[in-house]
């Protein structure tokens, strides 16, 4: 064997000089380039990925092709365990594809039987009986009570947690859909009895009090708080007007999150969120909290539930509410004569726990989990997102927003379709992906001097994330956090990048070409450190292009709305391609609520004066400026739409419109029909970008194409899920007797890989024949 | 004479949970499997200096709640929870 090695090494370097490394983006640092085998991948696990159909039927060929009678993945990992044995030195450089392999397999069997964490094995007949409820439930629909019942697993362990599992994302999804469709929605509170270790927390209320809106009652506690502390009559404190200084001395508090933050100004009542609640519950075990007053009963999630202000409501209960929606979204403030003497003496006179009895009850926890949905399915990376009453929170007034929002927005999004499986070829990146990719990274740095890529935090991803196969999907969507703004991306095949950026004025262009500039070199670095993981040759990846999108709406100065805007260019992406471009065809309501920002920025910055609207025609098409009279019915000019619903309308398209999508997704995405889209795989493809797109025939022009040099693609379909991808159950157990533990990092490059694929084909044979 | 077996027993049956954060650093608790997770998520906040509330736990993908206990959660030894940084953007 020795001297085969050598010869090996002989000819990698041979390889090596003929095919160089992979240039990339200006300023990276290369480092020593180690040459894997042009060959992408054995041809068993490129059997394994190619197949067409990767059920169980197939894990079950595998298991007879290894010659096992029991397919668990125990069994099979022994088994190769034994082959690698027996096959001496011949073994060493096939480890670490072995151990790839049994992770794979693993994986693989706990998606197929959707395997909870805590199992070690099935045995074959609980395989084959689990595999037959799913399917029954898929044909049939029967409640999973039955097939469970059926199996009779239900006293053990699996059986259990499966059925756990189901209720929790059954009532999941029904809170959200409620959450959407009703403005009153109630959140009740699903938490367990309490029991002595609780007792220092927050106390919950019963439900009764759990109800939002409790009439008009938001209004008139408000009124008699106001009286109480200033002591002034109702019509004074009409009066008062917004005022400039309050709303920078609110919006600065907020932002620095002092703990001023809960100084008595009746602005607070609203904006205060309710985490201040849960961080500092300590201090409320002193607190009384009368639940049958009516100041009790002051609901936090009145302004959630928007009762009066949603656009929803306005168009149904047109003109009757609209005296109170505009009294609801007015922010109270002060005349300056009344605020410099008025204000400081609340603040000095109150205490903090009166303030945070009167308009704070901790009436729900925030940590509470208001939403839930589950699903294992390929085409989303992350399992399970909860949405807590403080991620929704964010949502009033100007807040930053949470980034659990965006991610629960782009899970429901999915759920929304009525075949959720044509996304098998997308993927949804959680927003905390990038940002634990660049974390510590100095971006400023990066980009002029090259510095900082080997700080990529790949190990962490790696843990985390598992492996994320960027360049296989026809569309990756990831939400880019940076810093304090979100930005997204989307990478269509792999190869083209596309930035969608609500904010995109305020820097410059400048800016603009530098933020490009970094999001296209650490994407490319990832997919290199992917290519390195998976054994493929980074060489012959396409270079990716990073543009930015244009005429995309904009989000107003300071108003922080940035989050709602990724979600719907997340929308608008999986709906129709098209609107990347013609952006008229978004529905009017999203119009309205910029209309409605811009007129408040111009009440706050010009007094009374309007901005003219030349400001924002940037997001029409081709400059040509829509008639508002046109837009806007007459009864909904007044209304000013507030971020939740906003963020409701823009969770509820049309069924139609949707069942188009998911047309246009059965055939793949059609390509932008940018004329500057270029695409730089093939000089050929801009034959791609026609004017009027005809996915049917397109599309088999961009897949033939794509196949004819596929030569990088493990397998010749697009739409066939990846395994590897595990989110983050990735679990291996080395030994019989383990437990299931998290993975080591990501392993060296095997000796073998130095080996001509000849000889790496000649040792498979001797291995795994 | 119970007592004390109860006891040793109670004391063997402690689990050491990783606690994973995004820059990759690793905390180590010894936890009973009746204690809330609440004990553990303020402990690791005031480690590491950051308030409880801008922290995200993951266990398997979920959501850690206050209520959930290593028992409820199913846990064994070596488990790994993540942590994420709260990110918020405008």
């Amino acid at each position: 064997m020795p001297p085969k090695r050598k010869q090996a090494t002989k000819d990698e370097d041979s390889d090596g000089d003929d095919s160089p490394p992979q240039k990339m983006n200006s300023g990276k640092t290369m480092k020593t380039p180690t040459q894997y085998p042009p060959r992408l991948m054995d041809p068993f696990l490129k059997e394994f990925y190619s197949h067409p159909d990767l059920s169980w039927s197939y894990v079950k060929e595998l298991s007879s092709r290894f010659g096992l009678e029991d397919c668990s993945v125990d069994a099979m990992t022994h088994h190769l365990k034994n082959k690698m044995k027996k096959g001496g030195d011949a073994g060493i450089w096939r480890r670490s594809e072995e151990i790839r392999l049994k992770r794979e397999l693993e994986v693989l069997a706990r998606r197929m039987m959707k395997a909870p964490p805590h199992t070690k094995s099935f045995t074959k007949k609980q395989h084959l009986l689990l595999e037959e409820a799913y399917q029954k439930k898929k044909t049939t629909k029967t409640d999973f009570d039955v097939c469970i019942s059926d199996l009779k697993l239900s006293k053990t362990k699996t059986g259990q947690w499966l059925q756990k599992r189901e209720a929790t994302e059954k009532q999941g999804l029904q809170n959200f859909k409620q959450f959407l469709e009703d403005p009153n929605f109630s959140f009740k509170s699903t938490a367990p009895p309490r029991t002595k270790m609780d007792a220092w927390k927050v106390p919950i209320l019963e439900e009764d009090h759990l109800k939002c809106g409790h009439g008009n009652s938001s209004d008139q506690l408000v009124m008699r708080k106001l009286q109480k502390k200033t002591g002034e009559s109702d019509e004074s404190i009409r009066r008062w007007k917004s005022n400039r200084r309050n709303r920078i001395r609110r919006r600065g508090v907020k932002q620095s999150e002092e703990e001023n933050d809960r100084s008595p100004s009746p602005a607070s009542n609203s904006s205060i969120m309710n985490s201040e609640v849960g961080e500092e519950s300590k201090d409320l075990t002193n607190l009384k909290i009368d639940q049958n007053s009516d100041d009790g009963i002051v609901n936090v999630d009145a302004s959630l539930a928007l009762k009066n202000c949603s656009l929803l409501d306005g168009t149904r209960n047109t003109g009757t509410t609209d005296d109170s929606v505009h009294e609801t979204n007015v922010d109270y403030e002060f005349d300056m004569s009344d605020v410099d003497n008025g204000v400081e003496n609340i603040e000095n006179n109150v205490n903090q726990s009166d303030v945070l009895n009167d308009e704070i009850p901790p009436v729900i926890k925030p940590t509470q989990v208001v939403a839930r949905i589950n699903h294992e399915k390929g085409y989303i990376f992350h399992l399970v997102e909860h949405l807590t009453l403080q991620n929704i929170s964010t949502l009033q007034g100007t807040n930053l927003i949470d980034s659990e929002i965006i991610d629960f927005a782009s899970l429901s999004n999915i759920f929304d379709f009525p075949n959720p499986e044509k996304f098998h070829s997308a993927l949804f990146l959680p927003a905390r992906f990038f940002d634990t990719l660049i974390e510590g990274v100095d971006l400023k740095k990066l980009v002029e001097h090259g510095i900082g890529l080997e700080v990529l935090k790949w190990n962490c991803t790696h843990h985390m994330f598992g492996v994320v196969d960027i360049f296989y999907r026809d569309v990756v969507i990831v939400p880019i956090g940076t810093g304090a703004h979100y930005v997204l991306a989307v990478i269509v095949k792999g190869c083209q990048v596309y930035v969608f950026d609500s904010n995109r004025f305020v820097g410059g262009e400048e800016t603009n070409i530098y933020f490009t500039k970094a999001v296209g070199i650490i994407l490319t670095e990832y997919m290199d450190l992917v290519c390195r993981h998976l054994r493929l040759d980074p060489t012959e990846l396409p270079p990716l292009v990073v543009q930015y999108v244009e005429n995309v709406p904009q989000q107003m100065v300071a108003s922080n709305d940035c989050a709602i805007f990724v979600i719907f260019y997340m929308k608008t992406v999986m709906l129709t391609m098209e609107s990347w471009i013609e952006w008229s065809k978004a529905s009017f309501f999203f119009e309205i609520y910029l209309f409605s920002r811009i007129s408040k920025l111009a009440e706050f910055f010009f007094e009374d004066q309007k901005i003219p609207y030349e400001i924002t025609t940037s997001f029409l098409q081709n400059g040509e400026q829509l008639d508002w009279s046109s837009i806007v019915p007459e009864e909904l000019r007044d209304v000013i739409p507030d971020r939740v619903s906003v963020f409701r309308q823009i969770m509820k398209y049309s069924d139609e419109e949707q069942q188009k999508a998911v047309s246009s997704l059965q055939l793949g995405f059609p390509m932008p029909t940018n004329e500057q889209v270029s695409v730089t795989r093939n000089s050929e493809s801009s034959n791609l970008s026609s004017d009027q797109i005809k996915p049917s025939e397109e599309l088999k022009s961009v897949t033939h194409q794509q196949n004819d040099n596929e030569s990088l693609h493990p397998s010749d379909s697009y739409g066939q899920p990846f395994i590897s991808i595990s989110a983050l159950g990735v679990y291996v157990s080395n030994d019989e007797d383990d437990d299931y533990f998290l993975l080591d990092p990501p392993l060296e490059p095997p000796v073998g890989a130095q080996m001509s694929p000849d000889e790496l084909d000649d040792l498979w044979d001797l291995v795994f024949s | 004479m119970a007592a004390p077996a109860e006891a040793e027993a109670e004391a063997q049956e402690f689990i050491k949970i990783k606690v994973v954060s995004q820059d990759s650093n690793e905390v180590i608790f010894r936890v009973k499997p009746g204690t809330s997770m609440a004990k553990l998520k303020n402990s690791y906040a005031s480690r590491t200096g950051a308030a409880v509330g801008t922290l995200r736990f993951l266990f398997d993908g979920t959501r850690l709640k206050d209520e959930d206990t290593p028992k409820s959660l199913e846990m064994e030894d070596d488990d790994v929870i993540e942590v994420y940084q709260e990110q918020l953007g405008g």
